[in-house]
């Protein structure tokens, strides 16, 4: 049995590659596309992991030339007399003689943080100890400083004997599995409640489940910085003993940031329900709680636990609010970038990355390839026609306990942004101040991340589509693995892409980093799914009988994907623009590893300005960049409606 | 495609292009770009003035804090992202003149600042000085009813526990230099002992040397170590904040610019070594810093504060060591 499926998958292959073979034009464009994603996605990934294998020791080879003749003779009078001394020095790990016939090396390898400089002093200083008793035979000394990597799993192994390292593995999966779970609880009751309560709540729901959508994702940890930091008003009026740095404040900001993500999958997956099940055990005098638990939760399970996944993989690749909020807490992302920033040990941070995307992998890979299509959908040949049952008491009121704190919360949050942004300094200096929004700097970032997002933005589509169009209409070889490679960069969180690219990129023949181009290249491929999905969907819904028409009439396959798709599809290139727009102007956690002087973006300078305690100016800032997120996605729910296309 | 989308689609192009292109770096001159570990706010001052004087403009680094503009320094050498550092340790500028990062320039405006302050082949200059210094809140020490601390040793007291806000040494040139200050005034072993008890009493380790200033400031901590200007500054501003030099002395650090290998701009930036070499420039200078290097000009502080012969060599070879040890000890 298995031959025989294993046999047919392969004749398939062997057809689409003789098919493909054919067709030259479509080779190039898909080499073109295979080689970006590979360079792009698939590259710095691999470095990084290979990095993370990785172990460098710092050296210092000292070479030298002697007139004695016989080299047992330089070995007495010369070598073994430097060893002698240069064993003793501080840091070593090993010493090795080397060289013949007149010229000699001899390399010494100092411990993995010792600074190598130090090496050399130390070395220079302990051979001109020795000076007189080589020197009639030694014609000069030359030093070099050196690195030597070495192959091993040592950063693995210090990874797993420090806690130090390895409790930011633990406290990131404890922190995503709590945020999940709080998420998908709060969003579940926002949906539930908006889809079957009663009316009057629905648009207020609906907004507060959604509005997070608009603030950058770090903004809710500035707010609740302000209201409840050191400095907070609530801990100031309230007096409370303790502040929300650190895990408090980490997963409410969390699980306000990603409330809007599991509202809009779970409030699909209820409504695609459809009400017949439940108005049978209904009819049945089934109560309504044991409704709600034993069919309405039981169906949208598969659906819930897609939302779930979703967040999770958000949670872990969140860099922003634990910055901000997590008071020194570790997290993989954060830690990775202080690995980099301060230690320069670029080692361990592709280790730390390994263990961001572990988690992720695992958790994208159960989302696209168990969930997919299991989700659980009610189709009905006739329309449903069931008149909408008043929800029980039982369940209004408890949920209305759950969802009104939370959205209080949300509101709150905004406000305190606003009143910060124009407040001289809160609680301490309370007067009002236009100061803020004055700083040129910040509007100069602010300017920098339009020009990223938007260049980006126009990058993006234009690959997402095309490769899509690839993908849905035509037959290539090992579609799936160039599906995967490109959804790879969607899936790996931000901080994995960044470390990735300084690796990759940092020496020729693709010496990028510090350029303007690599951030934009590095936004635009980690968002070419979006992109994907985009066109496919729409693709999905152009019958390719059209394309056959424009074929039979005569149209090569250029011809019929400008003139007779793409305009069909634009609708998915300008949504896939607008939103790798929105995404790029609030990135943060891949960017933070590629900027460089007059590169600042928007979200950085907020990140900045916030950890030095300038929280008004954060705010100003803040606001600034709400307005033009805001304005992009009222822009894609506008492009969305108009042409009916899913990008969520 | 209906009128409409056609429509829709050229004037959305166009107005993709109009603008792709006027984002595109259109330069009236040469950017000079700088890493700078100077304040977000003194750069936004600082940065108009020298344009000014040296007729270009500046691109300045996002702020970074002394070590993390060391370390990515390091990470990019040889091929550095910018064209000079305008204001980072002199530990690191030794360092760096000993492995051949910066091009050597021999500024004629600096020839009567004394040697002391400048490298002899050119390689680094330092434009002004500055020491750390203990900022503490004197209205939450009164509420809280603590004495003023007055030395190092005092800040180890119980009493101060949880009250104690202190830049990491990891990213902080402030922080370092109290540490380095640290273990050469007490030497290493009773160094860490001191640390130790330190860190019992530290609420939270930020990331800039400035930012427990702010705090302090703020009222958020009542002790802060901090630098000179950032804790004066302050004062000056009407915070109800004191600035404290311990008694067993403190480090000063000689706030130095280089001008990095492979520099695009020399002519910007052998500019700008004159500017704040020059009268003018330390004059600037003069009102944001503690101390200038060129005799004659006024800084901020005319107190000569009790500075420890502090080897500035010694702490930029032993630094790795040392940071890798404190992480070990007091990383949370």
């Amino acid at each position: 049995m298995r031959g025989f499926f294993r046999n047919r998958y392969l004749q398939n292959s062997a057809d689409d590659i003789r098919h493909f073979m054919r067709n030259p034009g479509l080779m190039a464009v898909t080499a073109v596309l295979l080689v970006l994603i590979l360079i792009f996605i698939v590259y710095p990934i691999g470095s990084v992991l290979i990095k993370s294998f990785s172990v460098s020791y710092p050296t210092v080879t000292l070479r030298y030339e002697t007139s004695v003749a016989a080299s047992a003779d330089v070995d007495r009078l010369v070598t073994h007399p430097l060893l002698g001394v240069l064993k003793n020095l501080q840091g070593l790990e090993s010493a090795r003689a080397t060289g013949k016939s007149g010229s000699f090396a001899i390399h010494l390898r100092f411990q993995r943080d010792w600074d190598d400089l130090k090496g050399l002093n130390d070395t220079k200083r302990s051979i001109s100890a020795i000076q007189g008793q080589v020197d009639p035979h030694v014609r000069k000394f030359t030093y070099r400083l050196g690195k030597e990597s070495v192959n091993s799993i040592a950063s693995y192994r210090d990874f797993f004997s420090n806690s130090y390292y390895y409790r930011a593995l633990r406290n990131s999966i404890v922190l995503a599995l709590v945020s999940t779970a709080l998420v998908t609880f709060f969003a579940f009751c926002f949906a539930y409640l908006g889809l079957k309560g009663p009316d009057f709540l629905k648009g207020a729901l609906r907004v507060m489940g959604l509005i997070p959508l608009i603030a950058p994702p770090f903004i809710f940890a500035l707010a609740l910085i302000l209201i409840g930091g050191r400095m907070g008003i609530f801990t100031k009026l309230l007096h409370l003993p303790f502040n929300i740095y650190g895990w408090p404040g980490v997963i409410t900001a969390q699980v306000i940031t990603f409330l809007p993500l599991g509202y809009l999958m779970i409030e699909n997956v209820l409504r695609s329900l459809g009400t017949n099940l439940e108005d049978a055990a209904s009819d049945m005098r089934a109560s309504d709680v044991d409704i709600l638990f034993k069919i309405t939760i039981p169906l949208a399970a598969p659906g819930i636990l897609k939302a779930g996944l979703l967040v999770f993989l958000m949670s872990i690749a969140d860099f922003g609010n634990p910055m901000l909020i997590g008071g020194g807490v570790s997290f993989l992302a954060t830690d990775a970038y202080f690995l980099w920033m301060s230690e320069n040990n670029l080692e361990m941070a592709a280790v730390f990355c390994v263990f961001l995307v572990l988690p992720s992998m695992i958790m994208f890979m159960i989302h696209e390839y168990i969930l997919k299509g299991r989700v659980y959908t009610t189709i009905g040949g006739k329309p449903q026609q069931s008149e909408k049952r008043r929800m029980s008491p039982k369940i209004f009121y408890p949920m209305l306990a759950i969802v009104t704190p939370l959205s209080i919360m949300i509101v709150l949050c905004f406000g305190m942004i606003f009143i910060g942004a124009f407040t001289k300094i809160l609680m301490v200096d309370n007067s009002f101040t236009l100061e803020h929004f004055q700083s040129s700097n910040g509007f100069y970032s602010l300017v920098t991340s339009l020009k990223f997002a938007f260049s980006a933005a126009l990058i993006a589509p234009i690959i997402g589509v095309t490769l899509s169009y690839i993908l849905v209409r035509k037959r290539i070889p090992f579609k799936r693995i160039l599906e995967f490679t490109a959804l790879l960069g969607f899936a790996v969180p931000g901080t994995v892409m960044g470390v990735g690219y300084i690796i990759a990129f940092n020496a020729p023949p693709l010496k990028l980093t510090g350029t303007f181009i690599i951030m934009i290249i590095n936004e635009a491929f980690r968002n070419l799914s979006v992109s994907l999905e985009a066109g496919s969907s729409k693709l999905h819904q152009i019958d390719v009988a059209i394309e056959e028409a424009a074929v039979d009439m005569g149209a090569g396959a250029f011809a019929t994907f400008s003139q007779v798709v793409l305009p069909l599809i634009s609708s998915a290139l300008v949504a896939g623009f607008v939103y790798t727009f929105m995404v790029g102007m609030i990135a943060v956690s891949a960017v933070i590893f590629l900027i460089t002087p007059g590169n600042n973006l928007a979200s950085l300078y907020i990140l900045a300005v916030a950890e030095e305690g300038f929280l008004g100016m954060a705010c100003a800032i803040s606001i600034m960049l709400i307005v033009v997120v805001a304005a992009s996605l009222g822009t894609l729910k506008v492009i969305s409606k108009y042409t009916k296309t899913e990008v969520f | 495609m209906t009128r409409t989308t056609k429509l829709l689609g050229i004037i959305f192009i166009t107005i993709s292009v109009f603008t792709w292109l006027m984002s595109a770096p259109v330069l009236a001159g040469k950017a000079l770009k700088v890493y700078t570990n100077a304040d977000v706010n003194e750069m936004e001052k600082w940065a108009p003035e020298a344009e000014k004087a040296i007729d270009m403009q500046i691109d300045w680094s996002p702020r970074m804090s002394s070590n993390e503009l060391w370390s990515r320094v390091q990470a990019e050498a040889p091929n550095f992202q910018a064209d000079m550092i305008w204001g980072f340790l002199n530990s690191h500028a030794l360092i760096g003149t000993q492995r051949g990062w910066f091009i050597p320039y021999k500024s004629p405006v600096w020839q009567d600042i004394p040697a002391n302050f400048k490298d002899p082949d050119g390689n680094w200059y330092g434009y002004n000085y500055w020491f750390s210094a203990v900022v503490v809140n004197t209205k939450l020490l009164a509420d809280k009813k603590l004495p003023t601390p007055k030395s190092w040793m005092d800040l180890a007291d119980p009493r101060y526990k949880g009250e104690i806000v202190m830049p990491n040494p990891g990213t902080s040139g402030t922080a370092f230099l109290s540490v380095s200050a640290i273990m050469q005034i007490f030497g290493e072993q009773k160094g860490w002992e001191f640390l130790e008890a330190l860190d019992k009493n530290v609420a939270q380790y930020t990331k800039s040397g400035s930012a427990p200033s702010q705090m302090v400031a703020q009222g958020e901590f009542a002790i802060g170590i901090s630098w000179d200007q950032a804790i004066y500054g302050r004062v000056e501003k009407g915070f109800p904040i004191e600035g404290i030099v311990p008694s067993e002395g403190t480090a000063f650090d000689l706030e130095s610019v280089a001008i990095l290998k492979g520099c695009k701009n020399i002519e910007g930036a052998q500019k700008l070594i004159d500017w704040l070499g020059s009268k003018d420039g330390q004059t600037f200078i003069g009102q944001f810093r503690s101390k200038v290097t060129r005799p004659g000009i006024p800084g901020k502080v005319s107190l000569d504060p009790n500075l420890i012969k502090y080897n500035a060599l010694w702490a930029g070879e032993n630094q790795k060591r040392i940071m890798s040890e404190w992480k070990k000890r007091f990383q949370k």
